[in-house]
């Protein structure tokens, strides 16, 4: 038991790290830093923090329109089509003729949902 | 690995490659054949329907005929008698709210092709979460199935109501999904731990009997996890509260699919997980399932009480009849399994003739949901009306019927069962079925005893919508009238449960008398 805990070390090793780093930062901030209370410190105190730039713009969302969201959807159905055709194609002399079928019957149920998507209008930006 | 080693016995899952071949037919009709809408919608749900019912027979006829537990697909597939009734229950419901859903999408001007589908899909995604052997195969299943879902209760996308009831059925299932998961790798490691990592449920249940009685942290709260997954989709009290708004947006026919065929499915999971003699007190779920069981059927029947809209009522009173059948399964004796099986059957009759009687009131546009639409319908369609007041006393209990023979077959088994506060429970149910004569009764006073408000319908009938609410009513009536023979069957379906966990039993007494965790290869089955 004891030797196969040690291999975690490593894991314990990085959660103090991770944990002291951290305390350490807040720590010594909360050490050397200078104590003002909001109230009488000036007003960017209440501000939140970012660096670099104004936290509070005019307006940081726009309107995506939905159009994208179809085309995404499109792309990821054949995009994981790719992905399981990377696995067989390092199997397929092991699999022979019962892998192949099995990848055209899968490849055959996408280009289904394909034709359904390109016949009611899905591949048209509209 | 070779297609030899796969076990591939198609015949075995000829239901489901039914289901989803018909699935695909309906997507490519949708878009190839040139014919009105109207003629599409008849053409799909046609389809549906049919596709439904033979897998229905084959089910029934083909591998109901054989008794006795085959698996195949690398033991990832099992069909055995619980497998072969659920499935049965599922794809009847699952062609009756086809038959429905013809008139709502006429009545909302919507096409079918997207929609039947779907509800093809959520259909074989149910057929392989009852015939899952491994727990993957179990959550693929119930992935497959809720996601079609999430998509059908938000089909009046228009409607600000479908669109909660859709998105709060999203985010609220996918958290559940969510525990299963956990649950399931928290098993895997109990399993692990046992010598053998294994997420086949045989395994897994094996793993817990020989743990037995001192099952490790581990599977409990696996099991725990792997439990409250289920039940969420059961609709039990804590886990219930997406349940009266998500049926309340649904389209009805979804709504009455939802409420049985999801609900027989998670039963049919948890039995297959949990129904083996003794698992529930070896992961010390009993005493949680008692609790779980005395509040679902209180919270459900006292907050049917206040609903004044018939749809909410019906998803309260579903709440409380998930209550009834989980009593079965903490019973955990024969009797208590074959009466949740028989009363998964008995629901499906009742629930589904009572939307489809509201599906036919329901005009152009919107449905009959407030309990005054009701009102005097028994002069303007008195037909409809006698099949809604049937529908009521028996999901009340009422003697002849379905509903009085299951609650009586889950009443006594829990009576006669042998666990803590057996008595007190079955008298909770049984007071809290008194409670629920109130609002079932309400409707049948309203339709029969008030004078008719609004005009009879003026749409032409659906015949589908008629044919599946006639169906449905029959069965209420037919069940009820000779409830020994289907109790007999469910008993010899339920029976598979108990021969597959017998089969486990051998080796739980031979590794409890030594130490129990030291075993390096734990048998499988």
């Amino acid at each position: 038991m004891v030797e196969q805990h040690n291999h975690y070390l490593p894991v314990l090793a990085l959660v103090v790290a991770a944990f002291g780093v951290a305390a350490a930062m807040l720590g010594i901030n909360a050490l050397l830093g200078p104590k003002r209370r909001a109230a009488d410190g000036p007003a960017v105190k209440l501000e939140p923090f970012e660096c670099g730039s104004v936290p509070i713009q005019l307006d940081n969302r726009r309107r995506v329109s939905v159009k994208f969201y179809l085309v995404a959807i499109l792309f990821v159905m054949f995009d994981l089509e790719v992905v399981l055709l990377y696995p067989w194609a390092v199997v397929y002399r092991d699999l022979g003729w019962f892998g192949f079928a099995e990848l055209l019957a899968f490849m055959l149920s996408v280009v289904v949902g394909l034709a359904y998507a390109w016949r009611k209008g899905g591949l048209e930006w509209r | 690995m070779t297609p030899n080693d796969l076990d591939l016995r198609w015949g075995l899952m000829v239901p489901e490659l039914l289901v989803l071949l018909a699935g695909v037919l309906v997507l490519l009709v949708d878009t190839t054949v040139k014919a009105p809408d109207q003629d599409r919608r008849g053409i799909q749900t046609g389809i549906s329907t049919l596709a439904c019912l033979a897998a229905a027979g084959y089910t029934a006829v083909v591998l109901g005929s054989t008794s006795g537990t085959r698996t195949g697909f690398g033991e990832l597939f099992v069909v055995d008698g619980l497998a072969v009734w659920f499935k049965s229950v599922v794809l009847l419901s699952a062609a009756l709210a086809s038959l429905m859903s013809e008139r709502w999408l006429r009545n909302h001007r919507l096409t079918s092709g997207g929609f039947i589908a779907l509800l093809l899909f959520s259909t074989a995604g149910m057929l392989y979460m009852v015939s899952a052997a491994d727990l993957v195969m179990l959550f693929l299943g119930l992935e497959i199935m809720s996601i079609p879902l999430y998509v059908l209760a938000a089909s009046e996308r228009r409607n600000a109501r479908a669109v909660e009831a859709g998105l709060k059925y999203l985010v609220l299932g996918s958290l559940a999904t969510g525990f299963l998961l956990f649950g399931i790798s928290l098993l895997y490691g109990f399993t692990g731990l046992m010598g053998q990592p294994s997420t086949c449920i045989a395994d897994v249940v094996a793993a817990v009997l020989r743990s037995a009685p001192d099952v490790p942290a581990l599977a409990v709260g696996g099991g725990i996890l792997l439990f409250v997954g289920m039940v969420f989709k059961v609709g039990a009290v804590p886990f219930h509260m997406w349940t009266p708004d998500v049926y309340e947006g649904s389209p009805m026919s979804i709504t009455a699919f939802m409420s049985v065929a999801v609900k027989a499915t998670a039963f049919a999971a948890i039995l297959r997980v949990f129904g083996g003699s003794g698992v529930l007190e070896a992961l010390r779920l009993h005493d949680l399932l008692f609790a779980l069981c005395a509040l679902t059927m209180v919270v459900g029947n006292v907050a049917a009480l206040a609903q004044s809209s018939v749809k909410r009522m019906l998803a309260w009173s579903s709440v409380a009849h998930a209550g009834y059948i989980l009593l079965g399964v903490l019973a955990g004796t024969q009797d208590g399994l074959a009466a949740v099986l028989f009363y998964s059957l008995g629901y499906a009759a009742m629930n589904i003739a009572a939307f489809g009687v509201l599906v036919h009131l329901s005009e152009k546009g919107h449905e009959v949901e407030r309990l005054d639409q009701l009102r005097g319908i028994a002069t303007r369609v008195p037909l409809q009306a006698a099949i809604l007041a049937v529908s009521m006393l028996s999901l009340m209990g009422m003697p002849p019927l379905v509903g009085f023979w299951g609650k009586l077959y889950i009443f006594r088994a829990v009576v006669f069962a042998d666990f803590p506060g057996h008595i007190a429970i079955a008298v909770l149910g049984v007071l809290m079925s008194a409670v629920s004569a109130y609002y079932y009764l309400r409707v049948v006073v309203v339709s029969y005893m008030s004078d008719a408000t609004a005009p009879a319908p003026a749409h032409r009938p659906s015949f589908g919508n008629g044919l599946a609410t006639a169906t449905a009513a029959a069965l209420t009536v037919l069940i009820g009238l000779a409830p020994g023979a289907f109790l007999a069957l469910a008993r010899d379906s339920a029976e598979s449960l108990r021969a597959s966990s017998a089969a486990v039993a051998p080796a739980v007494d031979a590794s409890t008398a030594t130490a129990v965790a030291v075993s390096p290869q734990p048998p499988r089955r």
